[in-house]
């Protein structure tokens, strides 16, 4: 019988199946939150500028001989690729390989049914090996010279599903997803390394272009160019009463770049502070 | 003069047993099996019941008693209330080395059978929900038994299982395993 001869092979074939299931198990996710060092994300609702932000710092490891080889030589082939050289270098954590996903739930401890509801917003910013995005400084930049009230444009966002409303004792769940992320590391780079305009880059979807050509603020970014992952994913909770935030980023890390051996040495990233450059004041 | 030979039936003749478990094939075997796992104790809290597969080879050393390795995997939901951890997808691996004991009525039997080994867990949620110690891998042991029956055919035999498996390092919880398998033996 031809089933009894191919029997064998159709069980090894059912062998072979939990050992692939848990090869795949290589590139399943990490969870990370923030630690328990940092304050946690709450507020009471009576602060004077109700904001707070804490952070994951995302800690990879430093690449051995060989790596550092290849990205040289991957950044040199860049180089000779781009007929006016832009800066070329390649992350060793590159957006492409390392995908990251923010969960975070938002809880109204308040219990009057009457004045218990309040609006709440998540944002998010970030950093990644070349760059540091941070709102209040942008903000700063932005409101220098005048007493309005001041202007906070993050890097990640999800408007205009928040801010929103939550009732007394309710609690939200929300997600930033990969392909968000995604955006928020374009962006960041674009502002970092290439001097995209801000305004445009944080408010256009960089996807836009693919489909309704118009300026997103990325017509300068070679195509060529490798985007870095983020290294840091900072969270901001703002909120008109007394509301905590629960967070965790999600890792999928393709090429094993996160730090998880104590002997490796650890990747030490000093990012530039991003500032805006603003026209000067006539 | 010829004469007429007779015999003489001295002994009753031996009932014919059929089918004979002697014809059963045995010796290397192997299985697959699917099925469903649910957690118990601590990581019960966190993980809902999941969807399993698994494969096992074994060798029978007498017709009683085997040795088999066991591998399975399966894949779950965590439970963490409105937690950012909630409803994220995490998978188990398990692999045990085993005895089993087998006790056979002709078509029918059943087993008992046990071992050590170990689990991983594809994702380090159990450990940001307090349940896991850091490291993803953990010893765990246990055993349980089931009711096997062997098809006409030589090699083939189906059955059902349920086991509990203690696991050290999920802060001892126990994973309750219930599969139905195909069995053949070479």
């Amino acid at each position: 019988m031809s089933f009894e001869r191919n029997f064998p092979r159709l069980v090894m074939l059912a062998l072979a199946t939990p050992a692939a299931l848990a090869c795949s198990g290589i590139n399943t996710p990490i969870y990370l939150g923030p630690p328990d060092t940092q304050p946690p994300l709450e507020l009471t609702g009576m602060e004077k500028n109700p904001r707070v932000t804490n952070s994951v710092t995302l800690r990879y490891r430093k690449w051995n001989d060989q790596e550092k080889k290849q990205l040289d030589a991957q950044s040199e082939a860049l180089k000779n690729d781009s007929p006016v050289p832009p800066d070329t270098r390649v992350p060793w954590a590159s957006s492409a390989k390392v995908h990251l996903e923010v969960l975070f739930t938002v809880h109204n401890l308040e219990t009057d049914p009457d004045t218990g509801s309040g609006t709440f917003d998540v944002v998010l910013d970030g950093a990644n090996e070349f760059t540091k995005y941070d709102e209040n400084i942008v903000s700063a930049a932005l409101g220098q010279g005048n007493n309005d009230q001041p202007v906070y444009l993050p890097l990640l966002s999800l408007h205009p599903l928040l801010p929103m409303k939550l009732g007394p004792g309710q609690s939200y769940s929300g997600v930033f997803r990969e392909d968000d992320l995604v955006e928020a590391e374009k962006d960041l780079d674009a502002l970092g390394r290439f001097q995209a305009p801000f305004a445009e880059v944080l408010v256009n979807r960089s996807e836009i272009e693919a489909t309704f050509p118009a300026p997103n603020g990325l017509e300068l970014i070679p195509s060529n160019v490798v985007t870095p992952a983020l290294v840091e994913v900072d969270l901001t909770l703002t909120a008109d009463k007394h509301m905590t935030c629960e967070w965790l980023v999600r890792v999928r890390d393709d090429d094993d770049r996160l730090w998880h051996t104590t002997g490796d040495p650890l990747l030490n990233p000093k990012p530039t502070l991003f500032e805006p450059m603003l026209p000067p004041k006539p | 003069m010829a004469t007429r030979a007779r015999a003489q039936v001295t002994k009753e003749p031996e009932a014919a047993i059929f089918p004979d478990p002697k014809k059963f094939a045995h010796g290397l075997y192997t299985e697959g099996e699917v099925g469903a796992v649910a957690f118990l104790g601590p990581a019960g809290e966190s993980v809902a019941p999941g969807f399993a597969i698994g494969a096992r080879v074994g060798y029978d050393v007498f017709r009683f008693f085997a040795v088999q390795l066991h591998g399975l995997g399966s894949t779950h939901l965590t439970k963490a209330g409105d937690r950012p951890e909630a409803d994220q997808l995490i998978q188990t691996y398990q692999g045990t080395v085993e005895g089993k004991l087998t006790l056979r009525f002709g078509q029918l039997s059943i087993f008992g059978e046990g071992g050590v080994g170990v689990t991983r867990l594809s994702t380090n949620l159990l450990y940001t929900l307090g349940v896991e110690q850091q490291y993803r891998t953990g010893l765990t042991a246990g055993g349980g038994g089931g009711i096997d029956y062997h098809s006409l055919s030589r090699h083939f035999s189906i059955g059902l299982r349920g086991e509990l498996y203690w696991l050290r390092d999920l802060r001892a919880s126990k994973d309750l395993i219930v599969t139905t398998y195909l069995r053949y033996t070479f």
